[in-house]
């Protein structure tokens, strides 16, 4: 309930014990927003948060700057079902400059790419040396493109193209 | 000793950290080297070859190749140098990474262990930068005390010890997926000077170290050995050798002079951090140009009260790390960047001097390659929304390019110790500041703008142009003179304030030209370890 979610009180038992599940789903919805992929299940995003929970456990100012913003996000009435993406992005673009917005997008972008998840969404294999590397995996497939020369020039190059100020002065 | 085989070396090298220091700590006549990339491991290898016995320092631990991790994050946490750092200025880096500023390895072989290998020489011209490109308003730029003949010889074994691709008869590497695309795209705008090299990874087997299987993860160390580092070369050569004691873990925290003025030993705290010294006959610093200076400037003492070697106040100063700069460039049919040596292609049509460009000095593009993790920081720093994500679903048919040029020294660029922050150890840590050049812009601007040219001939459907991204390059902040007054060394490294120390980094470096710097690191050593040698032999040592 909305109402419930801005009385002051709720707010000091809420600093106490944490962050409960509506809070999760809002930071996850606001990852997802900050770097929408559709095709991505929710999971990593979840994933993302769960992180940056566990480190807001031994950082308190971080713990305050979610909950800062969650407030912010209530106040701006995008806490309930029903909002739309859109809203969420401008909202954000307006807090962009605040502790909120720099503490979390910082770690959403290096804990979303870092998930193994999205690695496979976007086809990243990771690690190859156990696989031999990709000298008869593909380092050298591409085919949209003739085979470049890979020796060096045998001409010279010109290292120093003169200056036409700098003759000139030197003729005066 | 040299012609036994690697693997042999390799497995008494790496039984782990030696359990008790070779050498007595009172031990008058070592030489003390601190640092283990390629200036100090090419140093003390050098030394113990001509008989010198070598305590050589190294603040991080030894990690066995085989323990090397396919992974950007967990290789990152693994190597790097992630002690705190200040950056102030109005470069990028200090909006987007303020806390780490530079790139550096902490562990045995140094920040080689995190490089790719590109491996270009100085030209004649770069040396003679202040006669070449006359005066530039804003700028400290002076010439080298030395030529391109002075190093040629350096450039021939630093080529041979890493066995540079396209160079000393070692063969060029194949085209990768990556290097298809901007080669094709350099030759459509009429680049001519383009290759796969030269570049310090085998293409076949050499020096005892494998072929490249092309597993794409030569910044996360290389587990395969193929790349060159110190820590699959010099280092086992020099442990074998019975002459160096490689103490690791071991974070010097200042040099000491004797009543005469001469460096006398150092200060080390050792892996509990508990502080040691260890005497010596003369002291090279090969830290990585930040580090270098902060250790000079921890070491201030009386006659020295502004930092070690610092009369001319130079140290610190004329902090260069290259103008960079990244391009993305998105196709319609795949390139899987990732897979292969991640910087085997080189540009070099544009690192000529040509001042109608609207910059002084020159550029290369270089190829690179960024595992997703990477590439989510650095394509868009504090990107987001539709379009960034749009980006990222992109990844599988992305190319990119890396701008590495010649950056203008100048007096304000300079590391200096906080006078707030501390580390674990309790020092000051350093403050690195630096505004962009004005030519730095300009020759900034201009790759991008040829970047995308590049790539739009070979048919990108959506270009990105990102900025630099942590210095991997850091120099200049103890620089080469001929005089003491504009300089902190002499031409062999040799301080000019303290006739046995020896500053053997990339510290040297007067101006940072176009090319990456490890080779002219190395060449450089080479000829100060010739050096010395010739000094420990006349007495003069």
């Amino acid at each position: 309930m909305l109402s419930d979610s801005l009385d002051p009180h709720r707010e000091a038992l809420r600093r106490q014990s944490g962050f409960d599940s509506e809070d999760r789903e809002t930071l996850m919805i606001v990852a997802r927003s900050m770097y929408p992929h559709d095709r991505l299940s929710d999971d990593p995003y979840r994933r993302v948060v769960d992180a940056i929970l566990d480190e807001g456990e031994r950082d308190a100012e971080l713990t305050d700057a979610l909950l800062d913003g969650l407030s912010e996000l209530r106040r701006a009435g995008l806490f309930t079902l029903g909002w739309r993406e859109n809203d969420i992005v401008d909202h954000l673009k307006s807090i962009a400059a605040g502790p909120f917005f720099t503490a979390f997008r910082s770690r959403v972008v290096w804990h979303l790419y870092n998930d193994h998840e999205v690695w496979e969404f976007i086809g990243y294999p990771g690690e190859s040396f156990s696989q031999g590397g990709y000298l008869h995996r593909g380092f050298d497939d591409l085919d949209w493109l003739p085979s470049p020369r890979v020796t060096e020039n045998a001409e010279p190059m010109l290292e120093v193209v003169a200056d036409l100020e700098q003759e000139e002065d030197a003729s005066r | 000793m040299m012609k036994r085989n690697t693997d042999e070396l390799w497995n008494e090298a790496s039984r782990g950290e030696p359990e008790s220091p070779l050498f007595d700590s009172n031990d008058v006549d070592v030489a003390v080297v601190i640092g283990t990339g390629p200036a100090g491991a090419t140093l003390a290898l050098e030394l113990a070859r001509a008989g010198q016995r070598v305590v050589l320092f190294e603040a991080g631990p030894w990690i066995d190749p085989a323990s090397f991790i396919n992974d950007d994050r967990a290789a990152f946490e693994q190597m790097s140098w992630t002690d705190p750092r200040e950056a102030t200025g109005t470069w990028q880096l200090a909006r987007d990474f303020p806390g780490s500023p530079a790139w550096m390895g902490k562990l045995v072989g140094g920040t080689a262990n995190l490089w790719t290998g590109l491996t270009p020489r100085f030209k004649a011209h770069e040396l003679r930068a202040s006669e070449t490109y006359g005066r530039i308003p804003d700028s400290t730029l002076i010439d080298w005390p030395i030529g391109l003949n002075d190093l040629e010889n350096g450039y021939d074994q630093a080529e041979r010890a890493v066995g540079a691709t396209h160079r000393q008869g070692r063969p060029p590497l194949p085209a990768n997926n990556n290097y298809k695309v901007v080669a094709n795209g350099a030759a459509r705008i009429g680049y001519t000077h383009y290759a796969t090299g030269p570049y310090a990874v085998n293409a076949e087997p050499y020096d005892c170290r494998p072929a490249t299987i092309q597993d794409g993860f030569a910044s996360q160390g290389d587990k395969q050995r193929s790349k060159w580092t110190p820590l699959v070369s010099e280092i086992p050569r020099a442990l074998a050798s019975g002459l160096v004691d490689l103490r690791t873990r071991c974070h010097v925290t200042r040099i000491t002079l004797g009543a005469n003025g001469r460096a006398d030993g150092v200060v080390f705290a050792d892996a509990d951090g508990i502080l040691h010294r260890q005497r010596a006959r003369f002291i090279s610093v090969a830290c990585n140009a930040i580090e270098t200076a902060r250790l000079l400037l921890l070491s201030s003492t009386a006659g020295h009260q502004n930092g070690l070697a610092n009369g001319s106040d130079q140290v610190g100063r004329n902090y260069m790390r290259h103008t960079s700069g990244v391009i993305y460039a998105e196709f319609e049919q795949p390139v899987h960047m990732y897979r292969g040596e991640p910087m085997a292609g080189l540009i070099a049509d544009e690192s000529r001097h040509d001042p109608s460009r609207g910059f002084v000095g020159g550029y290369y593009f270089e190829m690179i390659s960024q595992g997703l993790a990477s590439f989510s920081q650095f394509n868009e720093p504090g990107g987001w929304g539709v379009e960034f994500a749009s980006r990222m679903e992109a990844y599988t048919r992305t190319s990119a390019l890396w701008i590495c040029g010649e950056d203008l020294p100048q007096a304000t660029n300079r590391v200096t110790l906080s006078d707030s922050a501390t580390d674990a150890l309790g020092l000051p840590v350093p403050v690195v500041h630096y505004d962009d050049h004005s030519n730095d812009i300009a020759m900034r601007m201009h790759a991008y703008d040829r970047a995308e040219e590049l790539f739009s001939a070979v048919g990108a459907v959506r270009i990105t142009t990102a900025p630099p991204l942590p210095s991997g390059h850091n120099l200049g902040t103890a620089r080469m003179s001929l005089d003491a007054e504009s300089g902190v060394v002499d031409p062999y490294g040799r301080a000019h304030e303290v006739d046995n120390l020896f500053i053997s980094d990339g510290s040297v470096f007067p101006t940072s030209g176009a090319a990456n710097p490890t080779l002219t690191i190395m060449s450089l050593v080479y000829r100060q370890a010739a050096h010395i040698i010739g000094a420990l032999r006349s007495g003069e040592l």
